[in-house]
C-alpha cells in the first residue's frame, strides 16, 4: 500500500534541483580535502584494506561528480546521476577519517533515496514527454525516506547540542563575529533544530518549521563563516522542504487503501 | 490512537516492500538515538553536527627543551574531533618535524583527557 502510492511529480523535481546543487558543493569540499591528502598532509585511513586517499585519482572523481551534479540538476538520467553522487561520496567516507562529515553522510542518504524517486517528471529536459507517456505520477516512498532523513538530521543535530560545552556558546563564539550573542544563539539553536525536525511531519506545523528552517540556515550562512559548507548543508536540507509541503497525509493513505479495496471487490 | 491502529493494521496487511520501507524509516528516525545514547561523543552517522565535543592540540619539543605549538592545519586536512588523533599522529609528527625530540598530542573529550607523548 505505502510503496504503491503515487503522487504529483512537481515537489520531488524541485527537491532534485536543490539536492543537485547541495551535492555539487559538498563534493567540491571533499575534492579540496582529497587534494590536501594527495599533497603532504597526514592520512588517516578508515581501514587498511581500503584504497589510500592519497592514491585516489582526484580528477576522474571530480569529473564524475561534476557531470552527475549537472545531469541531476537538469533532470537527465536522475537515477544514475544521484546513484553516482551517492557512491562517490560513500567512497570518500570509506577511505579516510578526514573525509567524513555529517553533510557528506546526508548527501549519500539523500542521493540514494532520490536515485529511486523518478524526479525527472517535472522541471527537467523532456519532462513533458515522460509525463504523457505514463500516468504522470511518481512513487511516494522515496519521498518519505528523504523526509525521514532530513527530519532525523535536524532532531539529532539539536539533541546532540544539548550539552554543557555547546551551551556555553564558546563554539558559536569561535565561529561568529564578536557582536553575536553566542550563548543566546547556542541556547536557541537546540529547540529550533528539534522543532524543525518534528514540525516537518505535521500539517499544522510544517509551514512554521520551513520558515524556521529558512531563518536558521540563513543565520548559519551569514554568521558562522564557511559559506560554501553551510550553503551546501542548507541546500541538502531544503531538498526535503517541497516534499514536506506536499506530504501525503494519513487521510490520503486511507483513501488509497479504500480505493484499492473497491477495485479488488470489483 | 485510532489512526495509529489503522496504520498498524494496514501495514500488517501490506507487502514486504511496505514493511521494508517502514523498517528503513524507523532506522532513520531511531538509529541516531541509539548512537547518541550508546556511542562516544561525538560519533559518526548520528548527525551530531557542531555539537562542541572535544578538541585536539599538539606540541613538540626541540633539543634545547623549548616547547612549540603545532599548527595542525599544516599537517591535517581536516582535524575532526571524533578521530582519536593520539594513536597515530604523534609518530607522524615526529617524522614530519625533523627538529622534534618529543611530540605530545592531546585530545580533550567530555569526561576524558587523552594525552600521548612520544620520543622521536
Amino acid at each position: 500500500m505505502l510503496t504503491a502510492l503515487r503522487v504529483a511529480p512537481g515537489p520531488v523535481a524541485l527537491g532534485r534541483v536543490l539536492l543537485a546543487a547541495g551535492a555539487a558543493l559538498t563534493s567540491f569540499e571533499g575534492a579540496v580535502i582529497l587534494v590536501a591528502l594527495r599533497g603532504d598532509h597526514v592520512t588517516a585511513p578508515v581501514a587498511t584494506w581500503l584504497p589510500d586517499a592519497a592514491a585516489m585519482p582526484v580528477l576522474p572523481w571530480v569529473a564524475i561528480m561534476a557531470i552527475a551534479s549537472v545531469t541531476l540538476l537538469l533532470g537527465l538520467f536522475p537515477g544514475p546521476s544521484a546513484a553516482a553522487l551517492a557512491a562517490g561520496n560513500a567512497l570518500l567516507l570509506a577511505v579516510d577519517h578526514q573525509l567524513y562529515s555529517n553533510h557528506r553522510f546526508l548527501v549519500v542518504l539523500l542521493c540514494a533515496w532520490y536515485a529511486c524517486a523518478r524526479s525527472d517528471h517535472a522541471y527537467a529536459i523532456g519532462a513533458g514527454a515522460r509525463r504523457r507517456a505514463g500516468d504522470g505520477l511518481v512513487p511516494w516512498w522515496p519521498q518519505l525516506l528523504v523526509l525521514a532523513t532530513v527530519s532525523s538530521c535536524y532532531v539529532y543535530a539539536g539533541l546532540s547540542k544539548a550539552n554543557e560545552e555547546f551551551l556555553t556558546g564558546d563554539l558559536v563564539a569561535s565561529m561568529s563575529p564578536d557582536w553575536v550573542p553566542a550563548a543566546l544563539v547556542a541556547w536557541a539553536t537546540v529547540p529550533a533544530e528539534i522543532a524543525i525536525g518534528v514540525g516537518l511531519w505535521w500539517r499544522r506545523t510544517r509551514l512554521g518549521a520551513i520558515a524556521l528552517g529558512l531563518a536558521l540556515h540563513a543565520g548559519i550562512v551569514a554568521l558562522l563563516g564557511s559559506p560554501l559548507v553551510f550553503s551546501a548543508f542548507a541546500l541538502l536540507c531544503f531538498s526535503a522542504y517541497p516534499l514536506a509541503l506536499h506530504r501525503v497525509e494519513l487521510e490520503d493513505l486511507q483513501a488509497e487503501a479504500a480505493a484499492t479495496q473497491r477495485s479488488s471487490a470489483d | 490512537m485510532c489512526r495509529v491502529r489503522w496504520l498498524a493494521t494496514a501495514l500488517g496487511r501490506g507487502t514486504w516492500q511496505d514493511r521494508l520501507l517502514l523498517g528503513l524509516v524507523l532506522a532513520l528516525l531511531l538509529g541516531p538515538a541509539v548512537i547518541l545514547v550508546v556511542g562516544d561523543r561525538p560519533s559518526r552517522f548520528g548527525f551530531q553536527m557542531y555539537s562542541g565535543y572535544g578538541d585536539v592540540t599538539a606540541t613538540w619539543r626541540d633539543a634545547a627543551g623549548t616547547e612549540h605549538v603545532v599548527d595542525l592545519d599544516d599537517h591535517l586536512a581536516n582535524a575532526r574531533n571524533e578521530v582519536d588523533w593520539t594513536r597515530s599522529l604523534p609518530d607522524d609528527l615526529c617524522s614530519r618535524i625533523p627538529e622534534a625530540v618529543a611530540v605530545q598530542v592531546r585530545r580533550t573529550q567530555p569526561g576524558t583527557d587523552q594525552v600521548r607523548r612520544v620520543t622521536c
